[in-house]
């Protein structure tokens, strides 16, 4: 017996709810503003779900629908375009590889993530912490899949340079070869 | 014995690596070299524990059975409106497809749709060298709005049929997005364009100049597959270049 688009909908979408939760505390910050924008994301996924093509991933597409609702609300709120000049803040990872220095802690990461531009931390948030793999974060952001992978590439090295930089702060260098040395 | 170049090499895909996103042939360069590197091999664990770091930074996942029930509860409320837009919307939707098809059989023909995509598979296609190869970086910068997700979208391989390139093709006053595939000396190639000049024609010439070319309108677009008349690539290649490219122009035009 054919099934009712509702039904599809509980099938295919409403096992995403908690990821999605969890993807938009790490965006919006408080838990009520995270559910306003799952809620919202839902309800818009559900209006437009006879463009939902069954077998394609509803995940990724879920994930899109949110960061689009989430962007255009940072938009409005603030008024003005959001610009950031990713060719700038990508240079300085891509001059060398920063090897990742042993001193590390949950806050100085969490520190280093947190400072990233947001398209970069966008990227690492859907691969690194969330676990979509590149051609989902690719469908999800609506960016070629190789943007996604530069971003990410960028992201990741900027994390560990900021690392890099905190460690040597407090007087703990890293060699080439990534071997620890007391400066 | 490892070199400096090859820790540079393995550190570039040590974050693929650990998010399991490589090919096999490059996976196993890495683990071969792990297996003979400390340096590395130290790098690889300082890495995942960032990235465990980073993960466990955020927490457990949040409870969302309430916010499910939430959401369900919110569906429930819309459906009846959505059911009333339904069944006004057929009648609505009905004299839209009468009115729609109408005007659709008063547009102008496109007479030359067929003979330009052939023409052009011949002028540029054809003129690619023979151990032409694709480059990401040359299609992406070939192509212009709003074709440039197309190399995402179109397959890189068809069964023996590789993409060698993707680029935007101005011709005869015609813009195509045009992807050239090739498999040994028979190239093949898809045409994307708007449907600017009217609607497919019925009929054409089966054949030109020892090509055939398939064409699909989905409205706002025309789609070719332009194939060699006497070693044509198998159906599935042909079906499978003509979907995706038909998938792509469509998501354009929502």
């Amino acid at each position: 017996m054919a099934r009712t688009a509702r039904e599809q909908f509980t099938d295919e979408a409403m096992p995403h709810v908690r990821a999605l939760l969890r993807t938009a505390s790490r965006l919006c910050g408080t838990r009520e503003a995270a559910e306003d924008l799952v809620q919202d994301t839902f309800l818009q996924a559900w209006r437009s779900f006879h463009r939902f093509e069954p077998g394609t991933n509803c995940r990724a597409w879920l994930y899109k629908i949110m960061l689009f609702s989430h962007s255009r609300s940072r938009r409005d709120q603030s008024r003005r375009p959001f610009q950031v000049d990713l060719d700038a803040a990508g240079e300085k990872a891509l001059l060398f590889e920063p090897p990742t220095p042993d001193a590390i802690t949950a806050a100085s990461v969490r520190a280093a993530f947190d400072a990233l531009p947001e398209p970069f931390r966008l990227a690492v948030l859907l691969v690194d912490v969330e676990g979509l793999t590149y051609r989902e974060a690719a469908d999800a952001l609506d960016a070629p899949i190789g943007t996604v992978m530069s971003r990410l590439n960028r992201g990741r090295r900027l994390m560990r340079l900021a690392l890099v930089e905190e460690a040597a702060a407090y007087g703990i260098g890293v060699s080439a070869q990534g071997e620890r040395k007391r400066q | 014995m490892t070199t400096n170049a090859e820790c540079r090499n393995v550190r570039e895909l040590m974050d693929s690596y650990i998010g399991g996103e490589l090919t096999v042939e490059s996976n196993h360069e890495v683990l071969r070299h792990l297996e003979r590197c400390d340096a590395c091999r130290s790098e690889l664990a300082r890495r995942e524990r960032t990235r465990a770091l980073l993960i466990g930074s955020f927490g457990d996942a949040p409870d969302a059975a309430v916010l499910e029930a939430r959401i369900g509860e919110a569906i429930d409320r819309e459906q009846p409106m959505w059911k009333r837009v339904m069944r006004y919307g057929g009648i609505a939707a009905a004299l839209a497809i009468v009115i729609g098809a109408a005007l659709w059989l008063s547009r102008p023909v496109d007479a030359a749709a067929y003979v330009d995509s052939v023409d052009n598979h011949i002028a540029c296609a054809l003129a690619f060298p023979p151990d032409a190869a694709y480059d990401a970086r040359r299609a992406e910068e070939s192509l212009a709005a709003p074709y440039t997700g197309i190399i995402n979208a179109a397959p890189h391989q068809s069964g023996d049929y590789a993409l060698i390139d993707a680029h935007m093709c101005p011709y005869n006053g015609r813009d195509y997005a045009h992807l050239v595939y090739r498999r040994g000396e028979h190239t093949v190639s898809v045409f994307a364009e708007t449907a600017a000049r009217g609607r497919l024609p019925s009929t054409h010439e089966p054949e030109r100049k020892g090509f055939v070319s398939t064409g699909v309108s989905t409205g706002g677009h025309q789609v070719f597959v332009v194939a060699e008349g006497a070693a044509p690539p198998p159906q599935p290649v042909l079906d499978d270049l003509m979907s995706a490219t038909l998938a792509f122009v469509r998501r354009l035009e929502r």
